[in-house]
């Protein structure tokens, strides 16, 4: 009896385990499946040495990789009849007008005709492989270094080589053997860039489309992580499939992700934009079948910069390496090809080995209106080509002698007038009225007299600092030690993992001390990580002195994941300090430095690698040593603003402008009064609002505060909990049809269903920014 | 009682692998109960070239969500058609677009695709309302406007 | 040992003998007892549900009542919606509802290079051109300006 209830015990329990076993696997393979953990990338070798590794890769994978499409002769250009899809207006002819959202193109330029675009499209074939004798040196020549500022700067860039190309061949093996020191190229799914940027006085509206296709004879998820300004406005997405154009609709981030997550695992091809930062996005495109191709294209614009006469157009090309501090898991992690989710960050981004190379490229062309005749133009970053169709107009195409995706392009333009005056633009539609005001303050300030400086320098010393980004920062603090004069106070303060000081406490500028100084900063180097929160401690956490006004001056390339953190510590610890933001290096973390810098109520500027950090610490000191204008208030007349960003109107610097942005009720003309303080006086400045004046107006000028009020939003949401942010944010940015932290894009293809699972999903690699080391910012 | 149990016990662990298998075939439409079809919107203007049009879509019943705007299949209509992003809170969506080109279609042509995420088993129906469709000269045409389900 | 015959008629007189109960009026005393609680029970019962019946009661009132506020609804935009002077003007055609005809005729004006009213330029930029078609096509295809 005892026998028999035992087996009956037994049966039972074996029983149950058997019923769990099969509700529990096959939920287990359908989570793998969704995990996506066959990266294509990923080889099931041990790690030896390089060369046995990528022999033995390209062994195992052999089956698997498609051909590579290497880059096609440079000289091809497609022929002049080519027009690519132009997204609404096509030009005189058969014009279709689908313009969806309206389109952001053609503000105020009238009537254009079709551009021809030169973008590059890639033959097929098979990789070669050349020794490194044979890969051109990219090295700027000697005779190209001392071009002055009067002629645009023509940096000569070798010629990237045309790779022979062959039918393509799915299915077999791309990845050859590797001799040792040779340049292996990755297969990417995305194989091109190109970038149409058209700029309307200080409004530029960008249409960039991404080319992904699948190299591989596997059905594929593409994830590719890349940046734009940080204060772009994304209003326009749309997924091109062969000859169908479907346009992605704006839905709320949680929403979107779970519209994504369900069309890729029902096999529909997908495509999915979000915000990580905002200067970094993450684009998706689900279920891309073998040799297919899928176009994205994203339509955005932003206000351009404007310093000292100068508009300044950037387009960044590639996320740099960021830092996370440790514990620090909503970061963006910096990982070597194909080692996904090593970093724990919830972004990462892959990066190419220096001995690796992409078949990716970029073309990009800007078409400038001024307004204004364009006195000289200098892109300092790369190689262009430019015409002038008329004095204001400037245009302006990236050589393809310089294509490669690893630095930011930035394109300088200054315009004609000794004075630029304050200008009010306005546009109406059923929403209401919005304004940008742009205040420039008043010229010639020589006669105040400058209050003495407790000049606080913060130096970045970590890893990815190295080299020229640390040799240009220790340039630029050294002649800024010059020009310090008796009666001023300076302390020097570096960090990486953790913060020191040149002294306990600022210092006097005599004679001695600078020489001291000058010795500290020549001995710093660049290693370890980037605790910028114990510079920042360092730099604000002692007390300030009343008679002397304090200007802390970071140089850092903001190579960090949490921006939030370092955000709201300036802003618990600023007091009556000032903040100057110094990006050093040729993809800097520019939404960061921003940030700082407006939290800080100063001014941020850019060195570039090419650029002359003296004469940038030069014209920047002068500046900033005295503001023009101090606690301004705006008496706005008969205009009735509300929502108006910034709030708080920051101190004017001469040759820095401060635009602001608002909502208006307003319909006659009014006079706008803004009054501060210069110097010990009260100055009142009017300005004449024209609210009827037809030449004053831009139809870009709603979205640009939007995007700013969800800007200002999104700032304050990283040191203020109150809950309601979020809701506000994700409220504007659906009413206006923006991508935010909140929202995203979506795009699906619903009319078919592709064979077979969802598929690998493969990251796109990208190459660290020209300038940074590999070795000590990627973790592998 | 404790002879049954065993039998009954054998039974469901030899049934429900079956089932699982079953299940699983069906896993992404069953489980999250949400699938993806295209709506094919379709304008015949007879004799009358068709160069603008704009409609109105519902839902009347079933719980539908938009996707996916894509333009129809005539070159005159190929891009995506214009409509208003506030409305995808709502029920309804107003989609318009024309083309001033010389090619246009005649007859009965597909003018749109609205790609649909559809959730529930309930078929959605839906209420397409045409506001105007014009010729070539900017005229109201008569036309009649219809939808068909699109097939995977 | 034995107590006095004194001690024990004295505490025999402090404890009186004990009374014989007989079994049926214990039954009839329990009775009336179990009666007597069962009693209350109901009525702390009937108060009980009474007292948490109108409790109840005033909770689903304030929910039918917050339900009603539809408090999860999306809150009009803070967007001031107010009537343009030039909305009329979007009428391209003066048929007095404003549809993508009027987009288009705009288009095929500006196309033809043909006489541009002043009131054509809907955004006020001082141009006629796509930026005006963008403008009333989009206020076609809004809802609160729809044609249904």
């Amino acid at each position: 009896m005892k026998i028999k209830r035992i087996f009956l015990i037994l049966i039972t329990l074996i029983g149950v385990a058997f019923m769990l076993l099969a509700l529990i696997v096959p939920s287990l393979n359908r989570v793998r499946q969704h995990a996506g953990s066959d990266s294509i990338s990923s080889a099931p070798v041990a790690q030896t040495d390089d060369r046995s590794v990528d022999i033995v890769w390209s062994e195992v994978k052999e089956q698997k990789t498609n051909a590579i499409t290497g880059p096609a002769d440079s000289s091809q250009e497609l022929p002049s009849s080519y027009e690519p899809v132009q997204y609404g207006w096509r030009g005189r002819d058969g014009d279709t007008y689908g313009g969806g959202m309206g389109g952001m193109g053609g503000y105020g330029l009238g009537k254009r005709p079709a551009s021809v675009s030169l973008s590059r499209r890639r033959s097929t074939g098979t990789v070669r492989y050349r020794s490194r004798g044979s890969v051109p040196d990219r090295r700027m020549p000697a005779e190209l270094l001392n071009v002055t500022a009067d002629e645009v700067w023509v940096i000569a860039k070798a010629e990237t080589q045309a790779v022979p190309t062959s039918e393509d061949t799915p299915g077999s093996g791309a990845m050859l053997a590797k001799l040792p020191e040779e340049e292996k190229e990755i297969p990417l799914p995305l194989k091109h860039t190109d970038v149409k940027g058209q700029i309307s006085g200080y409004i530029a509206t960008d249409d960039d489309t991404q080319q992904f296709h699948n190299p591989y004879d596997e059905k594929i998820e593409a994830v590719y992580v890349f940046p734009l300004p940080q204060n772009a406005a994304i209003n326009e997405f749309l997924m091109t499939i062969g000859e169908r154009r479907i346009r992605g609709i704006i839905r709320e981030r949680q929403e979107a992700e779970k519209i994504y997550q369900e069309a890729r695992s029902q096999g529909h091809v997908a495509s999915l934009l979000t915000q990580e930062r905002p200067n970094i996005f993450t684009q998706k495109v689900a279920n891309i079948e073998p040799g297919n191709e899928i176009d994205i294209n994203i339509k955005y614009f932003n206000t351009l910069a404007y310093v000292d006469g100068w508009y300044e157009f950037v387009f960044p090309m590639v996320v740099g390496p960021r830092f996370n501090p440790p514990g620090f898991t909503d970061g963006v992690g910096a990982v070597a090809r194909g080692k996904t989710g090593i970093s724990g960050q919830k972004t990462e981004v892959q990066y190419l080995k220096p001995s690796e190379r992409s078949g990716h490229d970029i073309s990009l062309a800007v078409d400038i209106d001024a307004g204004v005749t364009i006195e000289k133009l200098v892109c300092t970053s790369h190689v262009i080509t430019n015409s002038s169709p008329a004095r204001e107009k400037r245009t302006v195409k990236l050589s393809s002698l310089d294509s490669i995706p690893n630095k930011d392009f930035v394109l300088r333009y200054k315009v004609a007038g000794k004075t630029v005056k304050s200008a009010l633009v306005t546009h109406r539609d059923e929403r209401g009225g919005f304004f940008t005001l742009m205040l420039y303050p008043p010229e010639n300030l020589s006669y105040l007299k400058r209050a003495p400086m407790e000049m606080i320098f913060v130096l970045d010393c970590s890893g990815s600092m190295s080299g020229k980004p640390i040799a240009k920062a220790k340039q630029a603090i050294t002649r800024a030690l010059k020009k310090l004069q008796p009666g001023d106070t300076f302390q020097i303060i570096r960090f990486s993992n953790n913060a020191s000081k040149l002294g306990p406490s600022p210092v006097p500028v005599t004679p001695e001390n600078i020489r001291k100084g000058l010795a500290y900063v020549e001995s710093l180097e660049g290693s370890g990580g980037t605790m910028m929160i114990e510079g920042i401690k360092a730099a604000l956490d002692f007390a300030h002195d009343p008679q002397r006004f304090r200007l802390v001056s970071f140089m850092t390339d903001g190579y960090i994941g949490n921006e939030s953190e370092i955000l709201a510590a300036i802003n618990q610890r600023l007091g009556d300090s000032r903040i100057f933001s110094f990006g050093v290096g040729s993809s800097v973390n520019r939404y960061l430095l921003d940030r700082m810098a407006k939290l800080g109520k100063g001014a941020v500027a850019y060195i570039g690698m090419d650029d002359s950090a003296g004469q940038i610490v030069d014209e920047f000191y002068d500046r900033i040593s005295h503001p023009a204008l101090a606690d301004v208030t705006i008496d706005w007349g008969d205009m009735q603003v509300t929502d108006m960003y910034p709030s708080r109107i920051p101190d004017l610097f001469v040759g820095r402008p401060v635009i602001l942005t608002g909502k208006f009720k307003g319909a006659s003309s009014t006079t706008i009064h803004v009054k501060g303080k210069v110097g010990d006086m009260t100055q009142d400045i009017p300005i004449a609002a024209d609210l009827e004046d037809s030449a004053a107006t831009h139809a870009g000028i709603a979205c640009v505060w939007a995007r700013k009020k969800i800007e200002t939003l999104g700032s304050q949401a990283t040191y203020d909990t109150n809950p309601d942010l979020p809701g506000e944010i994700k409220q504007v940015a659906l009413e206006y049809g923006l991508m935010s932290a909140y929202t995203a894009f979506i795009a699906v293809d619903s009319s078919r269903k592709t064979a077979g699972d969802h598929g690998m999903t493969v990251a796109v690699p990208v190459p660290v920014p020209d300038g940074v080391r590999y070795d000590t910012t990627v973790q592998n | 009682m404790n002879k049954i149990m065993p039998i009954i016990l054998t039974c469901i662990c030899l049934i429900v692998p079956v089932l699982a298998q079953q299940s699983e075939q069906d896993y992404s439409t069953a489980q999250s109960g949400v699938r993806f079809a295209p709506l094919h919107i379709y304008l015949d203007s007879g004799n009358s070239s068709l160069a603008a049009y704009q409609f109105e879509l519902k839902a009347a019943a079933g719980q539908i969500k938009i996707v996916g705007v894509e333009g129809g299949r005539h070159e005159a209509f190929k891009e995506a058609p214009y409509y208003d992003p506030a409305a995808l809170a709502k029920d309804r969506i107003i989609i318009a677009a024309f083309s001033t080109g010389s090619n246009l279609p005649k007859g009965r042509t597909r003018i749109a695709t609205i790609h649909l995420q559809v959730a529930g088993d309930a078929e959605p129906q839906y209420e397409l309302k045409l506001a105007v469709a014009g010729d070539a000269d900017g005229k109201e045409i008569p036309a009649e406007i219809s939808f068909e389900k699109g097939e995977i | 040992m034995r107590i006095p015959s004194k001690l024990s008629a004295d505490l025999n007189a402090l404890f009186e003998p004990r009374v014989g109960v007989p079994p049926e009026v214990d039954r009839a005393v329990m009775d009336r007892a179990h009666k007597h609680f069962a009693a209350l029970q109901t009525s702390k019962g009937r108060r009980l549900r009474v007292h948490w019946a109108w409790r109840i009661a005033a909770a689903a009132a304030v929910i039918i009542f917050a339900f009603s506020l539809d408090l999860t609804k999306q809150t009009t935009p803070t967007t001031d919606r107010f009537l343009l002077s030039k909305t009329q003007a979007a009428d391209i055609d003066r048929n007095g509802r404003v549809d993508i005809l009027d987009a288009f005729k705009l288009a095929k004006q500006i196309e033809s290079a043909g006489p541009a009213e002043t009131e054509w330029d809907i955004n006020g930029d001082g141009l006629i051109d796509r930026s005006d078609v963008d403008v009333v096509a989009l206020a076609a295809v809004r809802l609160d300006k729809g044609v249904l």
